[in-house]
């Protein structure tokens, strides 16, 4: 019984360790299976896009909504990823490496997207209420949930307001939880240089926050 | 030894710390010396809670409408300027590619407008039908009608997908979707190519609260709805391989708002 019972405690802690902020995530999915519906699609199964879309709409569409304050603009903005996606898949050379091609056009396009709605003056035209807010989804408990709002609001402002390489290893790391090997391939830096970037970026993040907090 | 290391130095790993990277002696090093330095010790617990912050941002759903919107992109025109930039976007291809690419793309454009006397891209419906044919999905029985349900549908740009022509025996073992403008605002005729699939879709139609139905004893199902709920009815109509469009009895007089009714005629062939 006692077996058992270490058993369990190893089995919950290597859960836990695997996935310390204890959510899961919508589109969390072996590799090797979109590696097959990338060669499906390839050999002409049409559907296979679909479900492509599917697995990996869930960060991208994230990922867009960190570059861009409104839903709208998020969801037009990740809809033209995978639209490039379809269109430049035949360039893909390694079906492998399909998420960090993945990753590598949707930062490009995230980045032209956020530059090209600065210049029109975008991100100052707007109140920020209207930046980042989330759909309310009804819980039993609305205090906790406009609590998490607000911080999540606080967090994505600070970020917003971060430059762009600071800005995007955060945003990888933390928010999309990707691993240093795959942000070293998406944003093509050496392993070391991802780390110690991501160190800067994250002591950059909690200075700001803090003035932020002390500002009355 | 890390612990006789100056702060900064331990500072600089903090990162490393949080997300577990370092291996058990350099952790316990850094450890004991937070807990002889007290100005290390305060930026560590400002620094884990600033990171704590951001693992703790939820993340927002995907709109319901994401897929069809996409198709509707892919079947849509393509305009010069978003290709040309596209180009751009891809990662793999270096700078001066690019900008060699570029020069080409501007000088043939340039060229073939000086010879194309009307100044416009020759879309012919050739063109037009090869590009639609790309669009996955989507697959429109070869009814009668089927022309008029292609017009109808294309005049409603920009509209969330276009059609292919295909007969339903392409999709083996899948639903097909055929769907004729007749109708009260807008009929959908589902042929379901078993029992089990045309039961599966009613209980996922039964199973929402947006809209009310009404069966009929020709097997057609009445939907009353409000016409802000159709990206809902056309979602609850894509459960996993099929995805569906609708047309108009009317083209171009949907309402975007306020009651309306769809007709569903399921059967099983």
């Amino acid at each position: 019984m006692e077996l058992f019972t270490l058993a369990a405690c190893l089995f919950v802690t290597v859960v836990l360790l695997n996935n310390p902020a204890g959510h899961l995530r919508q589109d969390d999915e072996p590799a090797t299976e979109t590696t097959e519906l990338v060669r499906a699609w390839r050999n002409g199964d049409p559907l296979a896009f679909n479900r492509l879309v599917q697995t990996h709409q869930f960060r991208i569409y994230n990922l867009a909504l960190n570059y861009v304050k409104t839903q709208e603009e998020a969801k037009d903005l990740a809809q033209d990823i995978f639209v490039t996606v379809y269109r430049s898949l035949p360039t893909l050379r390694d079906e492998t490496k399909f998420s960090a091609w993945l990753y590598q056009l949707a930062i490009n396009h995230c980045r032209n997207r956020y530059r090209r709605l600065q210049r029109q003056g975008y991100f100052s035209s707007s109140s920020i209420d209207d930046t980042f807010a989330p759909e309310l989804v009804s819980t039993d408990n609305p205090a906790r949930e406009l609590e998490q709002k607000e911080q999540d609001n606080l967090v994505r402002t600070v970020i917003a307001a971060m430059p762009e390489t600071e800005k995007e290893i955060l945003i990888l790391r933390d928010l999309q939880e990707l691993s240093y090997e795959e942000i070293s391939e998406a944003l093509g830096l050496p392993l070391g240089t991802v780390k110690s970037k991501l160190n800067r970026a994250r002591t950059s993040f909690k200075n700001r926050i803090k003035l932020l907090l002390r500002t009355p | 030894m890390i612990d006789q290391q100056p702060c900064h130095a331990i500072q600089e790993m903090f990162s490393a710390l949080v997300d577990h990277e370092l291996d058990a002696d350099a952790s316990a090093q850094i450890k004991a010396h937070l807990a002889a330095c007290p100005h290390c010790a305060l930026e560590w617990h400002s620094f884990s809670e600033s990171c704590r912050l951001l693992k703790g941002v939820a993340m927002q759903p995907v709109p319901a409408d994401f897929l069809p919107g996409i198709h509707g992109k892919l079947a849509g025109p393509r305009p010069l300027l978003p290709r040309f930039l596209e180009i751009f976007s891809h990662p793999s291809l270096p700078l001066s590619s690019l900008a060699t690419a570029g020069a080409l793309i501007i000088a043939v454009t340039l060229f073939h407008s000086a010879l194309s006397p009307s100044g416009h891209t020759d879309a012919t419906p050739e063109r037009q039908t090869a590009e639609y044919a790309m669009t996955p999905m989507v697959t429109v029985g070869m009814e009668e009608n089927t022309r008029q349900a292609m017009e109808a549908m294309n005049s409603l740009r920009p509209s969330p997908v276009s059609f292919s022509v295909a007969p339903p025996s392409t999709l083996p073992g899948d639903t097909v979707i055929d769907m004729v403008p007749i109708g009260p605002d807008l009929t959908i005729l589902v042929h379901a190519s078993t029992r089990e699939s045309q039961a599966h879709l009613y209980r996922r139609l039964l199973s929402q609260n947006h809209w009310r139905i009404h069966p009929t004893r020709h097997g057609t199902l009445i939907v009353f709805l409000d016409a802000e709920d159709l990206p809902s009815l056309r979602h609850a109509l894509v459960p996993h391989r099929v995805a569906v469009e609708m047309v108009p009895s009317r083209a171009n007089d949907l309402p975007a708002s306020g009651p309306m009714t769809v007709a569903l005629r399921l059967q099983a062939d």
